[in-house]
């Protein structure tokens, strides 16, 4: 019995991994439209409708970049990976799996990133290193903030000390959720109105859908983790399944809540980019450290 | 047909020497007729003081007026004048805004040697109407490199368009684009050209930028334009004083009145013609209405260009209202035909102007509140400050104007420089700032937006009663005159040699002629990121004509298909 509960859960978690994450930017289009007083979309399933119809037009792929197409299933399949990881990690947490993922979710930028680089294009060429020098920085706080976030659940109890801990790391780990998400003011590797689309300039058809697709799975993954993390950590006593939904229902807050911030901000550029973040993360880092220190 | 020797010699026998009544002005005249025998007249007429000089003594007054400050070259209009005087003739119009006077130099080329020293090297402003001078008349600038500028480089040799024994159906036999044989060279059956390969990025008209850049710094830039040439000037000689303004105010698609309201006022200045108060208080209140109207596109795309689009999408929420009051006011939304020579044909009223109000109101409460909010938003403050700098110098050098000029601190405004319209009515401040850059440019325009406010509360009030236009007027051949607006972009000159029935020679020199050789210096080791907004901080404004061409190549023709009804009807538009 607990088996088939555990796979259930396993199956529901990741058929809304799977099938969340363009409805999610449907609906953050129409909030972001809302925000800037038009009408935005048709329906908030506007974004599926999108990749459904570019999957179905023609392959088109430049000369340059032939193995594109295996890279980025392999994306597609290490995204697959994840979301079970991730939904694996509601039932049994432990740091190992946490590691995979992090390391899973790396793999799955770097892959798109390699694929940018292909192309023989300027603007794709020049995106995609504006994105990858965000990235370097992100995910050096990507990697430093998720251990001290769950330091911080795992060693929490009522005093200031420990709240404040949490805060902090939780502030961090959402900070850097929101630059790996590349919302603005970080979507520098495409929306830079110069490089016409940038990174993904070479991308169209059943290639800009997939990438479409893993770009959106990568964006929701990043900001279920902590909140997998959080809640598995504390050990409610609720069932598995109420687990797993309430750490979805929270993850899509969070993402909408992403969602009402990114039309707030304009667009950074990349060096002020990397000195914001630059001066941001080891802030935090070293305040945390001070705070525990104490 | 006179000959051109004995021409000169009834220039020459028939002096007239005038003493301007400004100090400067007469200052500058007293050294030019220093030159004595090189100097063959000198006129006054409101506000134009006409200097004829020998071509020879050109570079030498060029250089003296160098040295004065607070004068520079507005325009230069070249004609030919052959069926008058047998002579081309260099009209260069130098502005001396603190005495609101214009002072033009008119140097006569004779036809059998229609060639004249450079000043290029004296007034870098000069280069693109040197230029444009060669490719439309076959002017010869001494001592300097003369390259294709206007004209397309397959155009043929020694075929000037302005010249008079051209008509637009002789030209249109003479050109045509090569669009048939470059089909055929790619092997397209049935091919659609739409001249997107120039193409701006950010404001998507043909022109193009070849920016060289070095990691994420621009090193260089180059800019490529006159992509679409529309011969608009060659038209308007076609055409009745009357239908002219409907053209020129399609020369721009935003800030058109402008344009007719220009060419209007250079008849009037050249006939004399004394335009009813209530026309004229007509004419400044559409103009700012445009200006209102221009200012909050130009800060929509600017934000949109900075990633903010929740700016970009208030702003134009915000300026839709100002279309609706256009159209209120002049029955269209933009192109409002109200301007004609001596008056405008629509009248506005006490309920439209209440109407009027409670729109301004709204706007300014508003856009206020826009500007509060996307200013301070980090990313848009912080690409803003410090970005696309423009020295002061080199605003001077080459004579920019508008909230380029003003940006950089140059102090320079038509409508109180050379009072127009209503102008002369009303107070208002010029906004200027000193810092060059593009949050310099920007705060100037978001100034202008309430100034332009203030200016229309003031405007409203006192429309005075009386007649909208003169009852009549008669053309009278070979009188010239200019008419100046301060444009949203910068100055617009027009400058006209009338004709007995049509504009002898009409030149039309709008601001971005002026402003563009600063884009190059403004990106030069700027951030590529910056470079959109940097182009666009000009707003700049290149002819908006992309068409389609459908090359059929079986039967040998070519149709042309307006880019609005390729959007609307796509593929069957073609067919």
């Amino acid at each position: 019995m607990a088996s088939l509960e555990i796979l259930l859960i396993l199956v529901v978690s990741m058929i809304l991994y799977i099938f969340l994450p363009p409805l999610l930017d449907g609906i953050e289009r129409k909030i972001k439209a809302k925000i800037q007083t038009r009408y935005g979309p048709p329906t908030i399933f506007q974004t599926w409708y999108d990749i459904l119809k570019l999957s179905s037009k023609e392959l088109k792929i430049p000369p340059t970049f032939q193995f594109s197409v295996f890279l980025l299933v392999l994306a597609f399949s290490i995204s697959i990976v994840t979301i079970y990881l991730l939904s694996y990690i509601i039932i049994s947490l432990d740091i190992y799996s946490i590691a995979l993922i992090i390391v899973l979710i790396l793999s799955i930028h770097s892959l798109i990133a390699f694929i940018s680089t292909l192309s023989s294009n300027p603007f794709s060429i020049i995106g995609i290193f504006r994105g990858l020098t965000i990235d370097i920085i992100n995910e050096m706080g990507f990697i430093a903030s998720i251990p001290l976030y769950y330091l911080s659940i795992k060693t929490l109890n009522l005093s200031i000390k420990s709240l404040l801990l949490l805060i902090l790391s939780t502030i961090f780990v959402f900070i850097v959720s929101y630059v790996a998400s590349k919302r603005l003011p970080y979507d520098l590797h495409e929306a830079e109105p110069e490089l016409a689309s940038g990174s993904i300039i070479e991308f169209s058809g059943p290639i800009l859908a997939l990438y479409l697709y893993i770009h959106l799975i990568d964006r929701y993954t990043i900001t279920v983790l902590p909140v997998a993390i959080g809640l598995s950590s504390i050990g409610l006593s609720t069932p598995l399944y109420i687990t797993m939904i309430l750490v979805h229902i929270i993850a899509i807050g969070i993402y909408l809540l992403f969602g009402v911030i990114a039309p707030l901000l304009g667009r950074s550029r990349i060096d002020i980019a990397v000195k914001t973040l630059m001066f941001i993360y080891p802030i935090i880092i070293t305040v945390w450290l001070v705070v525990k220190a104490l | 047909m006179v000959s051109s020797e004995s021409a000169m010699n009834d220039i020459n026998n028939n002096e007239t020497f005038m003493t301007p009544s400004t100090s400067l002005v007469r200052d500058i005249v007293l050294k030019i007729r220093s030159f004595k025998d090189r100097v063959f007249g000198v006129e006054q007429k409101d506000g134009i003081v006409r200097i004829k000089i020998h071509r020879d003594v050109l570079p030498n007054i060029v250089q003296m007026l160098a040295t004065l400050k607070g004068i520079y070259l507005r325009t230069m209009m070249a004609s030919d004048e052959r069926d008058l005087e047998g002579v081309y003739r260099l009209y260069y119009v130098f502005g001396v805004d603190k005495e609101h006077t214009n002072i033009v130099l008119e140097a006569s080329l004779p036809q059998e040697d229609p060639s004249i020293s450079t000043i290029v090297d004296i007034n870098r402003a000069v280069d693109w109407y040197e230029l444009e001078a060669h490719d439309m008349l076959g002017i010869e600038f001494l001592n300097r490199e003369l390259y294709r500028l206007v004209l397309p480089e397959d155009w043929p040799e020694k075929i000037y368009p302005l010249r008079k024994e051209y008509n637009i159906s002789d030209l249109i036999k003479f050109y045509r684009p090569k669009a048939i044989e470059y089909a055929k060279e790619i092997g397209a059956e049935n091919i659609v050209t739409i001249p997107i390969g120039p193409y701006h990025p950010a404001l998507h008209e043909p022109e193009f930028f070849e920016l060289y850049i070095r990691g994420e710094k621009v090193v260089d830039a180059r800019y490529v334009g006159f992509m679409v040439h529309r011969g608009i000037e060659k038209l308007g000689e076609g055409m009745k004083y009357d239908q002219v303004p409907f053209l020129a105010e399609r020369i721009c698609g935003i800030c058109g009145f402008v344009h007719s309201s220009s060419y209007c006022q250079a008849v009037e200045n050249a006939l004399n013609i004394d335009v009813p108060e209530r026309a004229l208080f007509i004419r400044s209140i559409i103009l700012e209405i445009e200006r209102i109207h221009s200012h909050l596109l130009w800060v929509g795309v600017a934000l949109h260009l900075l990633g903010y689009d929740t700016g970009f999408m208030h702003s134009w929420r915000i300026r839709e209202k100002v279309m609706i009051l256009a159209e209120l006011l002049t029955g269209s939304r933009k192109t409002y035909g109200i301007n004609i020579v001596g008056g405008v044909r629509r009248d506005i009223d006490s309920d439209k102007i209440s109407k009027a109000l409670d729109v301004l109101k709204y706007v300014e409460k508003e856009f206020k509140q826009l500007v509060d909010i996307s200013i301070s938003v980090p990313q848009v403050n912080a690409r803003l400050r410090g970005t696309g700098i423009l020295p002061l110098g080199e605003a001077i050098a080459l004579s920019l104007v508008g909230p380029t000029a003003r940006g950089s601190g140059l102090d320079r405004d038509v409508r109180r420089d050379y009072p127009y319209a209503a102008y002369r009515y009303i107070s208002f401040k010029v906004p200027t700032y000193s810092e060059g850059d593009n949050l310099a440019r920007t705060l100037v325009r978001v100034d202008e937006v309430f100034e332009s406010i203030n200016m229309l509360y003031q405007l409203l009030d006192k429309v005075p009663p009386g007649s909208i236009s003169v009852e009549s007027w008669e053309p009278e051949p070979y009188k010239l005159g200019i008419g100046s607006v301060e444009a949203p972009r910068g100055e617009v000159i027009h400058v006209i040699l009338t004709g007995s029935y049509s504009p002898y020679r009409w030149r039309v020199r709008a601001p971005t002629y002026q402003n563009l050789p600063a884009i190059p210096i403004m990106l030069r080791n700027a951030d590529l990121a910056d470079a959109p907004l940097t182009i666009a901080s000009i707003d700049p404004c290149f002819s908006c004509t992309d068409r389609a061409i459908v090359v059929n190549i079986d039967r040998g023709s070519i149709k042309t298909i307006p880019i609005e009804i390729l959007s609307l009807k796509g593929l069957k538009a073609i067919r």
